[in-house]
C-alpha cells in the first residue's frame, strides 16, 4: 500500500465522517429492539401483531422490530457477529430452536431461569427442552412448528402411516399421473438435516442421549434412514430435483400439482389454499409416517425468545419476553398469522383450524434438535455426509462412521 | 454448649495435648529456647527473611515467565493460526467472487485467472500455516484437510467451466456448480475453523491476563517488605544504630522488585488488551465484513447468470449477505461490529467510509437487477462488470486498508507487551537474590557482635 493512496483514502474517509454517518433509525434510549428474521418481521406480520399488543400500554418501553435477513443461517450469523463484538443494538433475540446452546455457551444471552415456573407450566414441553441448556433456561418458547405430511386427496384415499406404504402408494399414483411422488427438503441445508432426523427418529435412532452428554448414534437406524433416502432417490420416489429443493421449492412443486406427497411445515397450508392455487380443495394434511407404521415423529421447529447480554434494558426486555411467550392474547395473535403458538392452552382456542388441530396432536410427539453449543457445526457435518450419501456420491456406511466420529469429537470437546 | 457432657470435652482436650508427637514437642521447645536469646532471635529472623525474600522472588519470576510464555504463544502461534484461518476464509471467498465474475454470460472482461490462482495459492498457504499451528487439535486438522480436499475439486470444476467457456458456452452453469461447492461446503468449513481458532485465541489471551498466583505474589511482596521494616525497627530499638546497610539494601531491592514487577505486568496487560482489541477487530469484524462483501458480490454475479427462479434466490441471498455486512445504516452487522471494535482514528475513518460505500450498493444492485429482469441482459452484465465492479473493488480496498492498519496495531501491541516483560523473570530472580544476600549480611553483622 503506498502512502499516497492511503492518505487520499483517509482524507476521503475523514470527509465522509465529517458529513455525518449516524444510524438513521437510532432508537430512543428506552425503546426495546426486537430482532426478528425474514417475513415474520414484515409490517402487518406476526411479530408486529405481538409488538402492537405490547405497545398499547403507554407505561411500557416501546418495542421496535429490527428486521434480519430471511435465511435462518444469515440471521444467526448476523446476530453472532453483533453480539460477539459487544454491540447493544438488539435487546430481544428470536432464536431458532437449535441455537440455544450456542448463544448460551458464548454468553450472548442472559439466564432466564426466573421464568422457568411460568414457562414450564404453560409452554409445550419439547420447546422448553429446546430452550434449556446446562440445566438452565436461556430462552422462552415463542412459537412452535412441526413437520407434516401433505397429500393429494384426489389421488390418495388415506394417507399411509408407514414409510414403505408411502413409497408404494406414492409411486403408484405418481406413475399413473406422470408427476413426482414426493417433494420435500433435499437441498444441502438445515432443512435436509431436519428431514434426515425425522427418518432417523422414525427408525428408532438418535444423535445424543437425553442430556446431550453422550453420543447415541446407533449405526442400524442411521443406515436404515440413509438407505431409505438413497433407495427413494434411485426408485424415483423422490422428485428429480429433490436434491435442490428447500421449503419453498417443494411448496411450489406441490402447489402446481406436480407431486403426490410433500413434507413441509404448517405454513404451506395457507398458501396452498390461496385463490387460484391448482391444488386448493384437493389436498389434506396428516402426521408424518414412521417405519413401523405406528405413531408419528416430526422435528420440532419454532422459535424461542432470549435477552441479549449486551442489552441496556434487560429488565424490560425480560418482561417483554415473558409477555410475548406467555400472554394468551399475544400467542393467539401469532396464531392469527398462521404461526403455531408455543403455549399449550392456546390450542384449545384454535380447534376450528384444522392445521392447529393436527398440530395439537403432533406437537407432543415432536422432537427438538439437540440444543448443544456445536449445533451449527453438527448440522454442517450431517449435511456434508448425508447429502452425498443419498444422492449416490458417497458410501452410506462410511458416512455413518464419519458422522459418529464427529459427534464424539463434539462431546469430548466440551 | 451447656448440654454437652463437660467431662467428655475435657478428656478430648487433654488427649490432644498429651498426644502431640515427641519430635514436634522438642522442636517447639527448641524454638522457644532459641527465641529467648538475642542471637537466637537474630538467627531466626535472618532465616525467615531470606526464605520470604527468595519465595517472593521465585513466585514473581514464575508468574512473569507464565505471562511471557502466554504472550509469546499469542504472538508466535495462536494469533498466527487465527489470522491464517480468517485470511484463508477471505481468500476463498475472493476466489469464488473472481470466478463468478469471470463466467458472466456475455461479459467481455473474462476470467481473471491470475487473481483467482493467487487467491487459491494464498488460501492454501494460509491453511498450511494453520495446520502447522494446530498440532494436536484433531477437529481443526480434520477441517483443514476437508477444505484442502474440496478445494482441489473446486479448482477442477472452475477449470472445467473455463474449458466450456473456451468451447463457446459461457461456462455459467458449471461455475454455478463450483460456487455451490464453495459456498455450501468449503466456506462453511472455513467459517467453523475460523470461529474455533478465534475462540482459542481468546482463551489464550485469558490465560495471559490471569497468570497463576498473581495476588499471592503481591501479598507476599507486601509481607516481605513489612517483615524487613519490622526487623530494622527492632534492630534500631536494640542497637540504636539507625541504618543497617544490608537490610536497607534488601528493602530497596525488594521494593524495586515489587515496583518493576507490578509496573511491567500492568504495562504488558495494557498492551495485551490493546493487541487483543486490534486482533478482534480483524477476526470478529473487519475480516467478517470482507467475507460478507465478497459473498454478496458472488450472489450478485451468480444471479445474472442464473435462470429466473434461482436468480430470485441469489438476489435474496445478496440482500441477506449485505445485511450481515452492514445493517441499520452501519449500526449493526460486521461493519457495526467494526465501528465498535476499531479504536484507532484511522481505522474508524476507514470503517465509516466502508459504511458509506455499502450504503450505495443496494441501489446499484437494484439497477442491474431491473435490467436483468427486463431482459436487458447485456446492460445488466455491463453494469455488473463496470460500475458495480468498481464500487465493490473500492469497498474491498477500503476494508483491506482498515485490516492492514489493525494488523499493524496488533503487532505493535503484542511487541510492546513482550517488551514490557523483557528481563522481568531473570531480573526478579536477581533482585531477590541480592535482597536475600543483603538481609543475610545485614543481620550477620549484628550476630558477629555476639561471638
Amino acid at each position: 500500500m503506498t502512502n499516497v493512496s492511503r492518505r487520499s483514502l483517509l482524507l476521503a474517509a475523514a470527509a465522509l465522517a465529517a458529513s455525518g454517518c449516524r444510524s438513521r433509525t437510532d432508537p430512543g434510549p428506552r425503546d426495546l429492539v426486537w430482532a426478528v428474521g425474514g417475513i415474520d418481521a414484515a409490517p402487518g406480520g406476526p411479530a408486529n401483531a405481538v409488538a402492537d399488543l405490547w405497545n398499547r400500554s403507554p407505561v411500557r418501553p416501546r418495542v421496535r422490530i429490527a428486521a434480519l435477513p430471511s435465511s435462518a443461517d444469515e440471521q444467526r450469523r448476523t446476530m453472532a457477529i453483533e453480539l460477539n463484538a459487544g454491540l447493544d443494538g438488539l435487546d430481544v433475540l428470536t432464536l431458532d430452536v437449535p441455537w440455544t446452546g450456542e448463544f448460551a455457551a458464548n454468553r450472548w444471552i442472559v439466564d432466564l431461569s426466573g421464568l422457568r415456573r411460568v414457562v414450564g407450566r404453560g409452554s409445550i414441553p419439547a420447546l422448553v427442552r429446546s430452550a434449556t441448556w446446562g440445566g438452565r433456561l436461556w430462552a422462552a418458547p415463542f412459537s412452535a412448528n412441526a413437520g407434516l405430511l401433505y397429500y393429494r386427496t384426489d389421488l390418495v384415499a388415506q394417507p399411509p402411516t408407514s414409510w414403505p406404504d408411502l413409497v408404494r402408494v406414492g409411486l403408484q399414483a405418481a406413475g399413473s399421473e406422470g408427476i413426482a411422488a414426493f417433494v420435500g427438503q433435499g437441498a444441502q441445508y438445515e432443512g435436509m438435516v431436519v428431514q434426515f432426523l425425522e427418518l432417523l427418529w422414525g427408525a428408532g435412532g438418535d444423535l445424543f442421549n437425553e442430556t446431550g452428554g453422550r453420543v447415541d448414534f446407533g449405526a442400524a437406524p442411521a443406515l436404515r434412514a440413509l438407505a431409505f433416502l438413497a433407495e427413494a432417490r434411485r426408485s424415483g420416489f423422490l422428485a428429480r430435483d429433490f436434491p435442490t429443493m428447500t421449503e419453498e421449492g417443494a411448496r411450489a412443486a406441490f402447489q402446481s400439482g406436480g407431486a403426490v406427497f410433500m413434507r413441509n411445515w404448517p405454513y404451506a397450508q395457507r398458501l396452498l389454499l390461496e385463490r387460484g392455487s391448482p391444488v386448493a380443495g384437493r389436498f389434506g394434511i396428516a402426521p408424518l409416517p414412521t417405519f413401523a407404521g405406528t405413531g408419528t415423529v416430526s422435528a420440532l421447529g419454532g422459535q424461542n425468545l432470549a435477552v441479549s447480554r449486551n442489552s441496556r434494558n434487560r429488565a424490560a426486555a425480560m418482561q417483554f419476553v415473558e409477555f410475548a411467550s406467555t400472554d394468551l392474547a399475544a400467542q393467539l395473535a401469532l396464531a392469527g398469522h398462521a404461526v403455531p403458538p408455543a403455549m399449550t392452552s392456546a390450542y384449545a382456542e384454535l380447534r376450528s383450524d384444522p392445521v392447529m388441530q393436527l398440530l395439537e396432536r403432533v406437537l407432543p410427539e415432536a422432537r427438538p434438535r439437540p440444543p448443544v453449543p456445536q449445533w451449527s457445526a453438527i448440522s454442517d457435518e450431517i449435511q456434508q455426509h448425508v447429502f452425498p450419501a443419498y444422492t449416490g456420491h458417497g458410501d452410506p456406511a462410511r458416512a455413518v462412521d464419519d458422522l459418529r466420529a464427529f459427534l464424539q469429537l463434539t462431546v469430548s470437546d466440551g | 454448649m451447656a448440654t454437652l457432657p463437660v467431662g467428655a470435652t475435657d478428656t478430648g482436650r487433654s488427649a490432644t495435648a498429651v498426644t502431640l508427637p515427641v519430635p514436634l514437642r522438642r522442636m517447639s521447645t527448641g524454638v522457644r529456647q532459641l527465641w529467648a536469646t538475642t542471637p537466637g532471635r537474630l538467627g531466626a529472623t535472618r532465616i525467615a527473611l531470606v526464605v520470604l525474600i527468595l519465595l517472593t522472588g521465585a513466585l514473581g519470576a514464575a508468574a512473569a515467565q507464565v505471562r511471557l510464555d502466554a504472550t509469546r504463544a499469542i504472538a508466535r502461534q495462536r494469533e498466527r493460526a487465527s489470522s491464517a484461518t480468517i485470511e484463508a476464509y477471505r481468500d476463498l471467498a475472493d476466489a469464488d467472487a473472481t470466478a463468478a465474475a469471470g463466467f458472466l454470460p456475455g461479459s467481455a472482461a473474462g476470467f481473471d485467472r491470475i487473481r483467482f490462482e493467487e487467491d487459491i495459492q494464498r488460501a492454501a498457504a494460509s491453511l498450511a500455516t494453520a495446520t502447522a499451528s494446530s498440532r494436536g487439535d484433531t477437529l481443526a486438522l480434520d477441517r483443514i484437510s476437508d477444505i484442502t480436499a474440496s478445494l482441489t475439486v473446486y479448482a477442477a470444476l472452475v477449470e472445467r467451466a473455463a474449458g466450456s467457456g473456451r468451447a463457446g458456452s459461457s461456462g455459467g452453469a458449471e461455475m454455478a456448480g463450483a460456487s455451490e461447492l464453495m459456498q455450501s461446503t468449503i466456506l462453511r468449513r472455513a467459517e467453523a475453523l475460523q470461529r474455533d481458532q478465534a475462540s482459542q485465541l481468546d482463551a489464550q489471551y485469558e490465560r495471559a491476563a490471569t497468570p497463576p498466583f498473581l495476588s499471592a505474589c503481591l501479598g507476599l511482596a507486601l509481607v516481605t517488605l513489612g517483615a524487613l521494616v519490622l526487623a530494622q525497627v527492632w534492630l534500631f530499638l536494640r542497637t540504636r544504630r539507625i541504618v543497617n546497610v544490608g537490610l536497607a539494601a534488601a528493602t530497596a531491592a525488594v521494593l524495586g522488585l515489587a515496583l518493576w514487577w507490578s509496573m511491567a505486568l500492568v504495562a504488558s496487560q495494557h498492551h495485551l488488551d490493546r493487541s487483543q482489541r486490534h486482533s478482534r477487530s480483524v477476526s470478529d469484524a473487519l475480516g467478517q465484513a470482507q467475507i460478507a462483501a465478497r459473498q454478496a458480490r458472488t450472489s450478485e454475479l451468480l444471479a445474472l447468470g442464473a435462470g429466473p427462479e434461482s436468480a430470485v434466490a441469489h438476489h435474496e441471498q445478496f440482500s441477506a449477505r449485505l445485511s450481515r455486512l452492514s445493517r441499520d445504516g452501519g449500526a449493526g452487522g460486521a461493519l457495526g461490529a467494526a465501528r465498535h471494535l476499531t479504536s484507532t482514528e484511522e481505522g474508524s475513518a476507514l470503517v465509516l467510509a466502508a459504511v458509506r460505500q455499502v450504503d450505495a450498493w443496494p441501489s446499484a444492485h437494484a439497477h442491474l437487477r431491473r435490467a436483468s429482469e427486463d431482459g436487458r441482459q447485456g446492460e445488466a452484465v455491463a453494469l455488473a462488470a463496470g460500475l458495480a465492479a468498481e464500487d465493490f473493488d473500492r469497498l474491498d480496498l477500503t476494508l483491506a486498508h482498515a485490516v492492514a492498519g489493525e494488523r499493524d496495531a496488533f503487532r505493535d501491541g503484542i511487541d510492546a507487551a513482550q517488551h514490557a516483560l523483557r528481563g522481568l523473570a531473570g531480573g526478579t530472580a536477581l533482585l531477590a537474590i541480592t535482597a536475600a544476600a543483603g538481609a543475610s549480611r545485614g543481620i550477620g553483622r549484628r550476630l558477629e557482635e555476639y561471638r
